[in-house]
């Protein structure tokens, strides 16, 4: 069995959704890195920032046992490359059982052109873009 | 020699390999270190902090891909230094793993030594 719930790759880019477990982080930026490499972006600047962004879901998102799914959307648009990381958690509280160290949020805003974030009650989208013809 | 279960056939893709020489103990670290393998790393990091060795060597050389989740155990064993009374430095950091060290301003925490 394997952790990629769907594989929904159209021209446009990739739309995957991942099962939220430790291994689908890797799966997750692996998948991202072959579309950046084949679109002309950065793709282990692109890499790291969509592995800190799943590590995140996996982490923070849900808080309870049950299985759950991020998805993972990227697309080529004219010179930038969009990726959006969206789960369907409880949004970005604080979490005072974290083991991470917050480092996250602060390399994805290095590595990244832009980053929006959208929190609420049915979960957070991030959305980043990176520079296409590097 | 200590050595962490190859692991890498099921699907964890790291490997960490223990060694002292002398009053030098060296962890070195190939594949992928994240939120999967971290575990593993830590385990042989906590193991290597408790020997009287004086120097710990921590070798990325053979890491392929390194975020923040091996990136927080190498500052907590950082922190643990002085208490363990072991001096660390990182060796081999190149690549990706280098730019990551850098993009944190991670670097100045460490004695890195180029490969």
């Amino acid at each position: 069995m394997t952790d990629q719930v769907a594989d929904r790759r159209s021209r446009k880019g990739l739309d995957r959704e991942f099962y939220s477990d430790r291994k689908s982080v890797r799966e997750a930026r692996r998948a991202v890195r072959e579309y950046a490499e084949g679109v002309g972006a950065d793709p282990v600047v692109v890499e790291l920032a969509v592995s800190e962004a799943a590590t995140n879901v996996v982490l923070h998102a849900y808080r309870d046992e049950r299985p759950r799914t991020f998805v993972v959307i990227a697309a080529a648009e004219r010179d930038r490359l969009l990726v959006i990381v969206r789960d369907r958690g409880i949004g970005m509280v604080p979490n005072p059982e974290s083991p991470g160290v917050g480092l996250g949020l602060p390399i994805i805003s290095q590595l990244a052109d832009t980053v929006e974030m959208d929190s609420g009650p049915n979960g957070l989208t991030l959305t980043m873009t990176f520079a296409l013809g590097s | 020699m200590p050595e962490s279960p190859d692991t890498s056939q099921d699907g964890e893709p790291l490997r960490v390999r223990g060694e002292r020489t002398g009053d030098v103990y060296t962890l070195a670290l190939a594949g992928e270190l994240d939120i999967s393998t971290a575990d593993a790393f830590e385990a042989e990091l906590r193991r290597a902090q408790g020997t009287d060795a004086d120097q710990l060597v921590i070798d990325l050389e053979g890491l392929t891909f390194m975020d923040s989740s091996g990136l927080s155990l190498l500052l907590h064993a950082r922190q643990r230094e002085e208490a363990e009374g072991q001096r660390i430095r990182v060796v081999g950091a190149s690549g990706e793993v280098r730019r990551l060290l850098e993009v944190t301003r991670a670097d100045q925490f460490f004695e890195l030594i180029d490969p």
